[in-house]
Formats: C-alpha cells, structure tokens, sequence
C-alpha cells in the first residue's frame, strides 16, 4: 500500500465536483468514472459475476442488473472462458502522479459530538476504501474506532437522500437544488426586512471555526434570529462542574500514562464515545505493562460492565445515582488528610448513605482514598460525562488536593456556553415552534425529531413551522416534517474543518465528489447568505491568520493538523464548593422494582442512532452481551433473578407513564436496580437495514429516546420493568443460547488455560508461569515439515494486558477484507462472517464477576489442521508460513472447519455480497443502486461467492503489496512497515503484527517474553499467534 | 460342503411333486403376475412422492445455497453427513451375506442374499447423493477427482474425505459387478419363462446367453467366488475408511482409534436391521414365506444381537477411553453427551441400540416376525442416531467455549432425509417387481431335491423344460 | 423361437463395446483437460478495437518503447491503458483528420474514454503484478508475445495456471537483463537461454514463490 500521503489538488477534485444536479445525476457519472477501470472491475465481478459496469446515464437499469443476476446466479468455474468481454476505459487525462490501480492516502478528519477526530482515509482510484487514524492528530494517535472505521460504508449507503425533497400534504414531492434556492432566496428576502424574526437555526455540535464564523456572519444578518445546537449525547456536567469548582467552565485532559492510580466514577473514559477516549486507552494501557515498568492500579465503580470496568484491577458496581453520594465521601476522606487551603474550602461532611455503611463497599472505599493519597501527583480521578455538575467539581477538587493538576490532569477552558444544557435549548425552541412564534427554521444535521426525548415533542412542533428546511444525510424523520430536505454531503465529500478536544484544529478533506450532489452545512449556509458556496475557499480563507501562504495550508492539509492550535494549558484555582445536596434515592441502597434505575448509553456500535443503516455496525456483536442487530435492557444476574427474567424475555420499561419494550439481557456486573439501554435503536426511517416503516425491514431494537427526559436524559430513576412478549432469540455470536451447567462447569474448568493470568506480585515471582500452566507434551508431527521458513516468518502477538474489547479490530478487517454482512436470521443462526472474534469470559462470582477478553484471528498453525483435511487442497501453507485460504480452489466440504480447533474459519452459507445487485437470494432488490456498495470493496481482496470458506489471512494483501515493491526497489521490508488491519485501528496498540525471522522485530521480542503462550499449543498445532498472559495489579488490602 | 446342506430350507415339503417347479414358480410369479399386489402400488406411490420431495430439497439447496439447511458454525457438518454414513452403513449387510457368509459357506443365507445385495447397492446410491450435494459448491466435485488439467491441480491426498471417494467407488462398482452376477442365471429362467417377446429380449440381454451349460455353471462359480474373495475385504475397508474422517480429526469425540471396528459393527448390525426391515414385508406380500423361512430371520436376529453388543462395548470403551486419556477436553464431550443439551439424541441411540435388541435373547421374540420386523426399525433409528450423536453433539461444544453452539435442522433437512428413503424405496420395489428377488439356483442348490451342491446343470434344463408345459 | 440366445453378429458388439468402454473415459478427460483450458478457449482471441491501432505501426516499425504508453508497467500491478492524453502527444499533430482517430479525437473532446476491449484477461481471484515480474527481468514478449508484429494485438500464450507455474517452477529459460525487457527481439548471448537464465537467476536471486498467496488473496 503506498502509504504516501497526498493532498487533493483543485484539479483532481475538479473533474467530478458538481454542486447542481444536472438532468443526469452526478450519481452515476462517479461511478460510471470509477467503475470503468480494470481494477475496480476486478472488485465488483469477482467469481462468477459479470462485470458492474456503471449504468450510462441512458440505460435503464433492469436490463443490466438481471444479467448481473442471471450471471451470479449462473454456476461453474468457467469465470476464465470468454463469455463477456471486458472493457477497459482509461481516463482520458491522467492526472500528474497518479497511478492506476494502486492506493494513496489522504489526511482527514470526522467530527462527533463537537469533537474532531483525525483520521487517514485509503483512496483507491478516486474512492475512499478504508479509514484509519491519524498518527500525527492528538485524540487519534494512529487509532480509529469503531464509529470512524464504519464511516466509509456510509458514503455509499444507497439509502442516502439522493435529491432534494418538498412536503406535499402528508406526502413529499421530489424537487430540484433550483427550485428548494430559489424558495429558500424569497423567504431569507422576507426575512433580512424583519431582520430575522422567527428565524431559528437548529445545528449539531459542531467545533469547526469555519462553522463558528459563519454563525456569526449569519447572526450579524438577521439579529433577531436564534441558533441552537442541540446534540443527543450532549453533556454539560463536566463544565457546570468545573465552573463550580473553578468558577469557569474548563475542559480536563489526562496523561494516564504518567499515572499509578487511576479511579474511574462510573466513567468509561476508554470508550470512543469520551472526548480523547482513545488517547486515554492508550495511555491507561501503556501503564499496564508488566515486563519493564511498575503497573498502574485502576478502580473502576461503574453501574454496568465498560471496556474500563473490564480493565479494572478493582471493580465495584453501584447505581449512576450513587456516584455522588461516593464522590462526596471520598472528598470527605481525602480532604481530611490533604488539608486544603482555606481558599479550597473544607471537604463535604461525610453522607450517611445506607449503601456506604455496606462492609466492602467502606473498604473499597478507604482503600481507594488510601492509594491515591500515597500517590499525590501520581493518580487520576475521572467522572463520568453523564454525572451531574457537583460530581465534576468534587472530582476536579480531588484532582487538584491530591496534586495531580498540571501533572497528570491538564485544564483548558471551554466556551462560556458549554455549561448550559442542550436539552434545555431544545426544549424551549420546540416550545417556541409549537407557539407558532418560529416561521423559518433551518435543522443542520442532527434528527431531533427521532432522537430528542420524549417530552420534547419536536416533530409535533414541527409541523407548525411554516418554512423549515432540514439539510441531512437520509431523509429520515425529520426531514418527514420538514417542508424542504436537502441531501448533505458526507464528510468525506466534502471540505471543512474541526478542533480535536485539545482544540487542535484539523482541516477536513474530501475524497470523492458528492455522490448525490449533497451539500455540506457551510456550503449551505453560504448560499443562503450569498457568499462563494466553495467549502474549500471558506476553509482557505478562514484559516488565512493561522496559516499565511498556500504552502503551508497544503501542508495543514497534508498532515491532517494545525500545529500548535491547540488551547492553551491553564491552572485555575480551586474554589470552595458548597455541601451536595443528596436526595432520599442518592442514599438509599437496594431499589425493588418501579424504582429501577435506567442509564441510557452511546450505543458503542451506532452511537445516537445516526450509523443506524451502517450494516457493519449493526452486525458488529456488542462487546459485552455480544449481541449483534438489536439493543436490550442489560440487568444485574440479582435483579435478573427477583424478577424472573433471562436473556431474550421482551420487556416493557415503564417510566413517567412513557413505555418502551426492548429484549432483556442478563448483563453479569451490572449494579442491581440498574438498567444499561443503549441509544440510537428503534429508527422508523433509517432504510433498508436499519428499519424503515411501511416496508419489510422493521427497525432494529427499541426506541430508547421514547422514555427520556429533559431533566434526567442521562440516567433516570423509578422504571417499573414488565414481561410483556414471548421470549425472542437474540442474534448473539457468542453464548448463542442459555448454557447449561454442564457448560458452565466445562468453560470453568478450561477458562484459566485459555486465558491465562496472574497477579502482579506472583508474575515477578513465577514469570514463565503462563508457559508452564499446561504441559506440553513432547511434540511428534505425523507429517515431516512441508517448509522450513527461510526468509519471512509471519508471526502475531496479542497482549490480553491491553485489550478493552472495543471491537475496532473487528470493523477494520471487515472493511479490509470484503467480508459480507449476513443479517440478523443468520447471525442466529450461527453464520456471522467476522473473520477476527472479540471472546468475551466472565469469571468468577457471577454478581460481582471480572471479564475477560480474547481477540481471535486465525492462528495460522505451522501444524495446521485444516490443511491436512481438505480434499482439493484449497488451503495450503505458504512458504512464509500463513494457512493460505484460496476460495476459487475451494469446493465447501468445510472439513476444514470441522477440524479448526479454534473455530475461526467461516463459510459463505448463501452468496452474502448478492447485495451488491439484489439483497438476498430470497428477496432480490431491481433496485441498481444497491451497485453502488460495491464501491466500498476493497479491490486487493477477492469478494467471496457462496459455497466457499474463508478466514483471516494476516491480511495477505498488504503482505504482498509491501513485498512486491520492496523486492522491486531490492530493498528489505523493515518491521512495522506491513501492519495488519486489526493492529493499524488497536487505539491500545495490543496486537503486533510481524516477521519472526527478524530478530529485531518487535513480534519477534514480544513472543520471547515470559508471559508470552500458545492457545491450545498441547496439541501441537504449532499456532503463530502468541497471547501475552494477563497481569492484573490488586490492592493487597482489598486481596 | 456336505457339512453345509445339512438342514432344509423349507420347514416342511412343499405340496406337488417337483419342487424346483415350486421354486421357480414362487420367484417367477412375482415377475410374471399381470398386476403387482395392490400394496405394492400403494407402497410405490409413497416412495415415488418421497422422492420428489427429495429431488426438489436438494435442488432448492442447489439454487439458493447450502444455507437452506441448518448447517452452521461451529456445526458444519451435520444432517447431510449423517445420512451418508447411516446410508453407507445400511449398505454393508448384501455383500457381508453375499460374500462372507458365501465363503463360510453359511447356506443358509441363499433365501436372502439378492435382496440383500440389492439393498446394498440402493443404500450405497443413496449414501452416494449426500456427498456431492452437500459441498457449498456442487457444481465442482470434480475436484476431487484426480484428473489431468491446465492448473496443474490435484486433489489432496492427505485427507480422508479423497480416501472416501475411492473406498465408496470401489465399493459400489464391486457391489453391482457381485450382484449381477449372481442374477445371470435367475436371468436366464426369467427369459425362458417369458411370454412377451419383449420381456424375451430384454431378459435375454441380461442373461448374456445363460445356457446353463456344465461350462458356464463351471467358470460361473469360480467367478462368483473370485469375486466373493474381492468383495470381502471390501466391506471391512468401506465403513473404516468413513470413519477415518472421524478418527483423524482432532476434534473430541471424533478423535479415537476405536472408531474404524466400531462403525464397520455397526454398519453390519444397521445393514441387518434393514434387510429384516425389507425381508419381513417382502414375504408377506409376495408369498416368499416358503422361501425366507423364519429360521432365517432368526438366524438374523443373532446376527443383530451379536453386532449389537459389538457397538454397545465400542460405546462403552470411548467412554473409557475419555477418561484413561485423561485429556479435560475429551473427558467433557462425553459428559457433555450423556447430560448436555443433545442428551436426548444420546438417549435414543442408547436404548435403540444396545436395550432393545437384547429382547433377541428370547426365542419367541427371535421367531416372532413381527417382533423382529419392529425391533429390525428400532435399530435403524437408533443407528441413524449414533451418527447424530458422533457428528453433531461433538461438533455443538469443542475446545473453545467461544465458539460453541447448538445445532437446529431445517425443514429442508427434514425433506431431504426423509426424501432419501423415498429413492432407496422407490429402487427397492422396482427390484422386487421386475427382477428376481431370490437366488433361485442357489436356493435349489441347497434344498434336499438338489442333492448336496452343485452344479445343477439338470435344473437348468428342467426350469427351461418347465416354460413350454 | 422362444429360447432368446444372441444372434452370430453380437460377439463383434463385444468387443465394439470394450473398445467403448476403455475410451471414452479417457475421451471425456482429455476433452476437460485440453478441449476446456485456455489453451483452447483463449488462445488466438482478436476482439475488435474501437481503433484500429496498430502495435506492428508503432512499437514494430517506428520503435516506440512499450513503456511510453504502458508507462506504470515497472512501478504498479497494472500496465496502464495510456490516457488519450498520451495518443494526442503525436496526434494533435499528425493524422489529424483521419477518420479511424475520429474516437480518440471525441474521446480528447468529451472526457469520455475510449472503450478498449480487454485481451489479455485473467480470471479476478489472480492477482498478476507487472512490475515483479518485468523488474526481475521477464520480458514482455515472454507472455505477450511478439507484440510488435500484430496489427492487432491477440492473446498468443494460454496464460493459464499451469502455464504460469511451469514459468514459476523454472524460470531460467525466460530470464532476461531487465534492460532487455522490452526488446522484443532478444536472444540469450551465449545462445544457450537455459544456462544464461541460470546465471542471471542467481545474480538478481530470483526464486518465484508457487504458494498459493502468491497469485490468489
């Protein structure tokens, strides 16, 4: 892959930039462009296929697409005979340095939540393929996750809005760019004469100082209208609770690298949903190495299972509602022994909390205030965003006694504004429409009208503004009630800017034209305003003080950052913080049913819902119930059990009189009371896979926005939990029906062997433990080795001390490899494709269990068993010891995943990527747009038909494509220069990928170290992958 | 060989005077009759519609992909395989009766020998099916064979499936050449007895020429039991060679050197169970009784309840064996099968199997047609069984529990099991119609009118002789 | 007569038979390994090209190196279709208005491409990689064959699996100084290819992989 990075000039992006929509949408000309070359050919038409040719602006698409059926349909392996003939159609002027065929990459970024994210995106002959993280952008560090990884199928979901659409009555009426220009002229004329009176701009959080601008040129014209942002995850605790603690509003940075003891109150700052989530991981997990460093310690008191909770040396479940009550008294402990200034203000008297007085939560707690005083300077306090203000200004307080301010917690100040809450503006805009009092109104992304809480009532008001426009990727709820909807443009179709949560500000590059013409919020908004509608220009120019000439925007560009834009570090000081007020709820224990806590969560897969139509993200399993396709209501194995519900029972969750009913999931580690309800699912307008109303894909999951509130969107008390339907069967990969206690009994017994761990202190001791926890018997091949491995040896190391099972390794090699999505029947089935598996293990006591990860690829086992069954030898080994898989060998006896030890092999049950031209075997689409998600194939991989296996290669494909031009230039490869795709996306760097051979090699040290083993290596399958033993770091008093 | 013909297939003398003619006559009718009996018709209208369904599953699976049936991960292999080997299995007994007994001259086995054969050949095309439709790409099971082409590809010989494809050929063809050959002469009388000239040219084809001349009777024999020898140890290597793609995997519960002896007992026990199966209705509706005597199925039932115990000590020793391993993992896949979620699979086997068959032990059951045609059903159930608890239960919970899952067939699973005894019944009772289900040569051979062997130019003579009255 | 026995002229359908028998297994094998291989089907395959272009016109007789037009053949995968762009460097010139470029001239004029149909064609699941092979020294005309005198350009090699494998397998005789690579006409200087390839063999350590990932991903 060539890993240069480029920076599109005007005249690669020219050729295909269109802003109006011609008669001939700009649709098919891109992909007529781009799927004219050989290689893109290659790509669509592998197996037995016909090439996709893009359907020329005049041809009908029937015809062609059911002789792509008929093709597909069509068996035997005469794919080399001549019975097409392809076409090849070069560009007519190639552009300087561009090269046919191969990849370059291009610095950009995404914004989530206000926050940008830097990222590289792989661009195969003009279209984006994959995403990864930026090395050089600070929250990024080289990681992506699972959100960003997704991201590149969305450009090429054919359920996006592919025209601007008008309200007609209850229908709505296709209509063009002109006419929505032309209306949109007349009403801001009106509008400039009253100067923007019942004027409301409804934007999502954006940090773009393009955007920021705008706003305010936009304001300056019509001063009487209002701009809200409104942003369903928004949180505004942390900044109420800085400005508590130091009288202004201050974002908090952590260096968790440089710290001992980290405790987390019900935050899982590790997660990709928390501002720099992925720096943090890193971070946290770099100082949790064993072989050359002191371990840090992490407490973890969490109301259900996070991938911080599952790092945790020390866990400790409690209700989100009991947070404070804990941050109270811990201030009290702590502020005792740190003697605050007199300025800092005396701790909070200690709460008389029933729960507190219970034995082991008071000694987790001393332990816990214990530890960090011995390690001033040198520990964490972290709170979750979702946890009210006084929280946030205890913890803050905590950092600054215990003297970590300005070494391992770093302030900046935030917008005066961040404190107010979104739901609050919300709430009062959707008043003000549903008065009448709002005439205009313009909804810039965001889709409040599925996912503001209930009470809010959006869409109702809606239909009481006379012009709205709302300008989004689907026309998806919202856009039902508005009276305009323009499509947008995706991020990677479009210029922009972004400030990472350090406020370093990336520029946002666009890979590839508008697909359907969208338009980005900024090209929008100038239009309106009648300036130069060019993102590029706006971007250019508002950045011209920063960075002066051309060179060093290109170069801006080039890195996807801009140096030394960064907020700048302060030290505010500490101010004394009033006693909390701690309601009966906050102090009381146990909690019986109608008294139920529910926490509403980021759904780690489609966040607020917006990636609802992403299928790889909606058959990513969940990485803890390893629940794929659906959300469920996660409960505590107690509560489970008082009120006589398992996994799979449909409930109905009744709070305020609001009712939502969503699959029960029996969630080990839960807090009893506490219900976990990921957001984002139950979209009526989604599309075709994440549900669409008056078609026959039903939405995915249940609407939890259906029973949130203003006041408490974060976690909610007193929800009354009923069984309301049969017991439904859950699509989970792992677990995939209740086990028996034969089965638990048998993963007991052989769990510590799977996952081998031990304490930091019997490590140091015993350090080969690991090796020696199974015997090895004396190893006899019944077949003399078929190579001897000169040259390159492939080998990986996976390191269990770093994996918080986030599942962004998963994402990656689906998007790398071309693996199908096979839908929520057959992932019940048993027949997901994930060519690399997250195993998730609970241990020990199932109320208060630990949790265990194991990334799974294929072991590429020198002694393999799979290649010594298979009939036709369609996978064989390699001369550099890789298990080669070769599908168009392959006859589907499936022997060879009979005889897999570890199940890592998969087959294709039914032609999976019939999609491409029609949805599934049963129900095939005419609907040719469905072509375009062959757009997103990566074309160094073959797209497998049905009927063959298949299974993680090391990504075969970057090995060959290093090799090759290495060999060429007659130069060595150098470690580190193939990454596999699962290693490049690790935001903790816990899989290392590399040549054994290479003593140097970091894989090559890694497996040397003590900790290093073999999974199964009793039975001498020889595997090449290398797990690094767990090292927990308990608290001996808490031992 | 004197030893031999020392009882008398017939339990009394038939009435009349010649009682070859009786043979012949009781055998010929069959095929002379106008009409079947109407059970035939009913039975053949059953099979033919089974058939269809069979037909229309594995093409339905053909078209849409494998994915019909409820194969999955980490169950790859699952109904398709297991009637593959059950059908294998079945198609042991013809050429154990044909071949072994013929050679331990165990006389008595002449009575049943044909439709035995017969049903070997049947079952062995029905086990055949399975394998080709089941791999996720039917169209290229060609690969498997070892021919010459342009990609300088050949198949992988270190696998047992390629084993598979040889044994189970070399089987079927053996089977067939046995077969026919047993049916020359038998040919031969059909032909003479004909009165369409039809039936004449087409039977004498099939007789190729048969004159029952003391040369061909000669090289006849010496034939017959050159093949008998080829065939023997064919059908100990068959059923082993199946279950090498058991034993030679790694997987627990497949992984185990007993397996080979194992299943060849119990695809003899199997193959007797349906031979009973087929020979108690056969008598009945074609008036055989005189012919297959219930001195012959008795004879079976021991045979049924010797086999029976084998597999019953087989499931015994893996138990054993599990646990004298001492591997953890071996040890949890029989727990896992006694008590584990496929526990009533295992069950089923169990009493099918070993409880059952032990009521063989009285003689009014051993003599009780009914009794034997019920428990002969039985054990073909509970052997059908034996492979589902082998291939899938090991197949549900291996080494990683990760990876474990619970196997739930299809209908089409269903419609394809039941759709391959409507091929088998379908051949059967086309068998039974049209070509001659008993040996009658040898049957003559060895009744008291045939004197003590052969060969029996004379009777030759005398069924043709017989033609013209 | 009613005792059916076979008439005189049967025993010759014996061996009529036998004969039957024996071959035709052998018949059908030879069909699927030579009647159904490239060798057969590809082989000889001169589609049509929207433009009569001419590779005997320009690489034959005015000598232009393949690599003017197929200019990423030693850095990429693929050896680029060139540009109209490039075709225009000397047509904007000369034969201006020569109806058999009248395509090329609306392909410069539309941006639209010119419809080539595709010769050389592997099956998708093979990855072949220009630059490996013509960087180590394998010369155009070892796969392509004499280019130079087509006036058309057909398939003149199998290009089949077992066809590149022998090549992979044994490399010598196809082995050339990579400066050679797009002579056409290059013959081995010690007349003996075998040897001469051996040589360069071990000079630029070349040793082919034949893993099955070294073509199929």
């Amino acid at each position: 892959m060539n890993k240069k990075l480029r920076v599109v000039s005007e005249r690669s992006e020219s050729p295909r930039a269109t802003d109006t929509a011609a008669a001939r949408p700009t649709y098919w000309r891109s992909l007529a462009e781009l799927d004219q070359t050989p290689e893109f050919r290659d790509a669509v038409e592998r197996e037995f296929a016909e090439p996709l040719q893009g359907l020329p602006p005049d041809s009908p698409g029937r015809r062609r697409f059911m002789q792509v059926m008929g093709a597909s349909f069509s068996m035997a392996g005469l794919a080399g005979c001549r019975w097409h003939e392809d076409k090849i159609l070069p560009m007519t002027r190639r552009p300087e340095g561009v090269i046919p065929g191969t990849t370059s990459r291009y610095a950009t970024a995404m914004e989530l939540n206000g926050i940008a994210h830097g990222l590289h995106a792989t661009s195969y002959d003009g279209r984006p393929i994959k995403i990864d993280g930026n090395p050089l952008h600070p929250d990024s560090l080289g990681a992506a996750s699972t959100y960003h990884q997704g991201s590149v199928l969305g450009v090429y979901d054919p359920d996006r809005s592919d025209a601007v659409s008008q309200k007609n009555g209850e229908g709505r009426d296709v209509s063009t760019f002109e006419a929505f220009d032309k209306a949109a002229k007349e009403q801001l004329k009106k509008l400039r004469t009253t100067r923007g009176e019942g004027l409301r701009v409804l934007s999502e959080r954006s940090s773009s100082p393009t955007l920021a601008a705008m706003k305010d040129r936009w304001l300056a014209a019509f001063p009487l209208s209002k701009w809200i942002t409104f942003e369903p995850l928004a949180t505004n605790g942390r900044a109420a609770g800085t400005a508590l603690a130091f009288g202004k509003p201050h974002r908090v940075h952590y260096s968790f690298a440089e710290a001992k003891v980290i405790l987390s109150l019900d935050a899982d700052f590790v997660a990709p949903s928390f501002p720099s989530g992925l720096a943090n991981a890193r971070g946290l997990t770099h100082g949790r190495t064993p072989d050359h460093e002191e371990m840090n310690r992490l407490y973890v008191i969490e109301s259900a299972f996070s991938s911080t909770g599952a790092t945790a040396d020390h866990r400790l479940a409690l209700r989100s509602e009991q947070i404070k009550a804990v941050a109270a008294y811990l201030d009290a402990e702590i502020s005792a022994k740190a003697r605050p200034l007199p300025e800092q203000g005396a701790g909070q008297p200690k709460p008389n909390a029933a729960f507190l007085s219970d034995a082991k939560v008071q000694k987790f707690l001393d332990a816990v205030a214990k530890d960090l005083l011995a390690n001033i300077g040198k520990s964490i306090v972290v709170a979750g965003l979702h946890q009210p203000a006084e929280v946030h200004a205890l913890v803050e307080r905590l950092n600054v006694l215990l003297g970590n301010s300005g070494r391992t917690v770093f302030y900046t100040e935030d917008r005066a504004d961040a404190a107010t809450s979104d739901f609050e503006g919300l709430k009062a805009l959707t008043d003000e429409m549903a008065a009448g009092r709002v005439e205009t109104l313009f909804v810039l992304g965001g889709n409040p009208a599925y996912d503001a809480p209930a009470d809010v009532g959006f869409a109702a008001a809606l239909e009481k503004v006379a012009f709205s426009v709302r300008l989004g990727l689907y026309e998806d709820e919202t856009s039902q009630g508005a009276t305009w909807h323009v499509p947008a443009a995706h991020y990677l179709e479009s210029w922009g800017d972004a400030r990472a949560y350090d406020g370093t500000i990336s520029i946002v590059q666009p890979l590839i034209a508008p697909i359907f013409g969208g338009r980005s919020a900024l090209e929008l908004l100038a239009r309106l305003l009648g300036e130069e509608p060019k993102g590029l220009e706006l971007v250019r120019a508002q950045h011209k003080g920063l960075l002066g000439d051309d060179r060093r925007f290109r170069k801006a560009v080039h890195d996807g950052i801009i140096e030394g834009s960064a907020f700048d570090r302060v030290s505010p000081k500490l101010t004394s913080i009033p006693p909390v007020k701690l309601s009966e709820r906050e102090l009381s224990g146990a909690v019986s049913n109608g008294g139920f806590e529910v926490r509403f969560v980021p759904c780690p897969k489609i966040y607020d819902g917006r990636y609802a139509n992403n299928a790889w993200l909606q058959e990513l399993p969940e990485s803890f119930s390893k629940l794929s396709w659906d959300n469920g209501a996660f409960f505590s194995v107690a509560t489970a059990k008082e009120l006589g519900i398992t996994d799979g029972d449909v409930l109905t969750l009744t709070l305020g009189g609001k009712t939502v009913d969503v699959p029960c999931i029996v969630a080990p580690g839960s807090a009893d009371g506490s219900i976990k309800l990921a957001l984002g699912y139950g979209r009526t307008h989604a599309g075709r896979v994440g549900g669409k109303v008056g078609t026959d894909v039903t939405p995915v999951g249940g609407n939890a926005n259906l029973i949130r509130t203003t006041e408490a969107p974060h976690f909610a008390a007193g929800v009354r939990v009923a069984t309301s339907g049969p017991g439904k069967r859950l699509a989970n990969t792992q677990d995939l029906y209740a086990m028996d206690q034969i089965g638990l009994d048998g993963i007991a017994e052989r769990l510590p062997e799977l996952v081998r761990e031990a304490p930091y202190e019997e490590f140091k001791k015993e350090p080969h433990f690991a090796k020696h926890l199974v015997h090895q018997p004396h190893e006899m091949n019944l077949w003399v080795d078929p190579v001897s491995y000169e040259g390159h040896k492939w080998g990986m190391a996976i390191d269990l001390n770093k994996c918080i099972g986030c599942s962004a390794c998963v994402t990656a090699c689906q998007a790398e490899n071309n693996i199908p999505v096979v839908g929520q029947e057959n992932v019940a089935m048993g027949r997901e494709m994930l060519w690399l598996r997250v195993d998730r293990y609970y241990r020990g006591n199932p109320n208060e269990p630990e949790l265990r990860f194991q990334p799974l690829p294929c072991q590429q086992c020198e002694n393999a068993p799979c290649e010594q069954v298979c009939p036709v030898g369609a996978t064989m080994h390699s001369h550099e010891g890789l298990n080669d898989m070769v599908y168009n060998r392959c006859i589907g006896t499936r022997y060879c995943s009979n005889n897999c030890p570890y199940k890592v092999r998969r087959f294709n049950y039914f032609n999976y990527n019939l999609d491409v031209i029609g949805m599934t075997p049963y129900t095939p689409t005419e609907d040719p747009k469905m072509k375009l998600k062959a757009m997103v194939f990566n074309p160094e991989v073959t797209v497998r038909s049905r009927g063959v296996m298949e299974k993680c290669t090391f990504c075969v494909q970057r090995i060959q494509n290093a090799k090759i031009p290495a060999k060429n230039a007659h130069r060595a490869i150098e470690d580190g220069e193939i990454k596999t795709a699962c290693q490049e996306t690790c935001p903790t760097d816990a899989i290392v990928f590399g040549d054994l051979n290479d003593k140097k090699s970091r894989v090559a040290n890694l497996q040397k170290l003590e900790r290093a083993y073999q999974l199964l290596g009793e039975f001498n399958n020889r595997p090449r992958v290398q797990y690094l033993a767990r090292i927990t770091n308990p608290n001996p008093e808490l031992a | 060989m004197a030893a031999a013909s020392d009882f008398n297939p017939f339990q009394s003398p038939p009435k009349g005077d010649n009682m070859f003619a009786q043979i012949t006559d009781n055998v010929t009718r069959i095929m002379e009759a106008p009409k079947p009996p109407r059970a035939w018709y009913i039975a053949m209208g059953i099979a033919l519609s089974l058939l269809t369904m069979f037909l229309g599953s594995i093409t339905w699976a053909a078209w849409n992909g494998i994915g019909v049936w409820g194969n999955m991960m980490p169950v790859a292999w699952a109904f398709p395989i297991v009637n593959f080997v059950f059908w294998i299995g079945i198609g042991h007994a013809g050429t154990l009766i044909s071949a072994i007994l013929f050679l331990l001259r165990q006389n008595w086995r002449t009575a049943i020998n044909r439709f035995a054969e017969a049903m070997t050949i049947f079952a062995v095309m029905c086990a055949g099916i399975f394998p080709g439709v089941h791999i996720g790409r039917p169209w290229l099971p060609y690969y498997m064979m070892p021919i010459p082409n342009q990609m300088g590809m050949w198949p992988q010989y270190r696998s047992p499936l390629e084993w598979d494809i040889f044994a189970v050929s070399t089987y079927a063809t053996v089977s067939i050449l046995f077969w026919y050959m047993g049916m020359i002469p038998d040919f031969a009388t059909f032909r003479d007895r004909s009165t369409s000239t039809v039936k004449r040219i087409a039977y004498g084809i099939v007789a190729m020429g048969w004159r029952g001349s003391s040369r061909q009777w000669h090289r006849y024999e010496r034939a017959y039991l050159i093949l008998a020898a080829l065939a023997t140890p064919l059908v100990l290597s068959v059923h082993s060679v199946v279950s090498f793609d058991f034993a030679t995997a790694q997987l627990p519960g497949w992984h185990a050197t007993i397996f080979p002896p194992y299943f060849v007992a119990g695809a003899i026990f199997g193959g007797f169970a349906m031979v009973v199966t087929l020979a108690v209705p056969a008598r009945q509706f074609f008036g055989l009784k005189r012919i297959i005597t219930i001195r012959h199925l008795e004879l079976m039932a021991k045979v049924m309840i010797a086999t029976g115990l084998m597999v019953g000590y087989a499931y015994g020793m893996e138990f054993f064996i599990s646990w004298y391993g001492g591997s953890s993992y071996e040890g949890f896949t029989f727990v896992n099968r006694l008590f584990g979620p496929y526990a009533w699979a295992y069950w089923t086997m169990i009493a099918c199997n070993v409880i059952f068959p032990q009521l063989f032990w009285f003689k009014n059951v051993r003599t009780n047609v009914w009794a034997i045609l019920l428990i002969g059903m039985i054990v073909n159930v509970g052997m059908w069984f034996e492979r589902f608890v082998i291939i899938c239960t090991s197949l549900t919970r291996d080494f990683l529990p990760s990876s474990w899952g619970y196997y739930v067939p299809t209908k089409f699973d269903f419609m394809t099991l039941g759709g391959s005894f409507g091929l088998f019944f379908t051949l059967f009772l086309l068998f039974c119609r049209y070509l001659p289900m008993v040996a009658m040569s040898e049957v003559k051979a060895f009744s008291p009118a045939g004197g003590h062997a052969r060969p029996h130019l004379h009777h030759g003579h005398d069924d043709a002789a017989h033609a013209h009255h | 007569m009613s005792l059916f026995v076979f008439p005189r002229w049967a025993n010759k359908t014996r061996q009529l038979a036998g004969l039957f028998l024996s071959t035709a297994p052998i018949y059908v094998i030879g069909l699927v390994w030579y009647g159904a291989s490239p060798q057969t089907t590809d082989v000889g395959f001169q589609p049509k090209q929207p433009v009569p272009y001419s590779h005997q016109l320009h690489a034959g007789q005015m000598g232009i190196d393949c690599r003017y037009c197929h200019n990423t053949v030693e850095k990429a995968a693929h050896a680029a279709i060139p540009p109209t762009a490039t075709c225009m460097n000397c047509h904007s010139k000369v034969w201006t208005t020569s109806p058999k470029l009248a395509p090329v001239r609306d392909s410069f004029a539309s941006g639209l491409p010119v419809e080539w149909l595709k010769v050389h064609d592997l099956p998708d699941y093979a990855y072949f990689n220009h630059s490996a092979h013509v960087t180590r020294g394998v010369g155009c005309v070892t796969c392509h064959d004499r280019i130079d005198q087509m006036d058309e350009v057909y398939q003149a090699k199998p290009l089949s699996m077992g066809w590149c494998l022998d090549c992979h397998r044994h490399p010598e005789p196809n082995l050339r100084p990579p400066s050679e690579v797009t002579n056409m006409t290059w013959k081995a200087p010690n007349g003996d290819p075998e040897a001469y390839g051996a040589k360069l063999r071990a000079e630029n350590h070349i040793n082919p992989p034949t893993d099955c990932s070294t073509c199929h991903r």
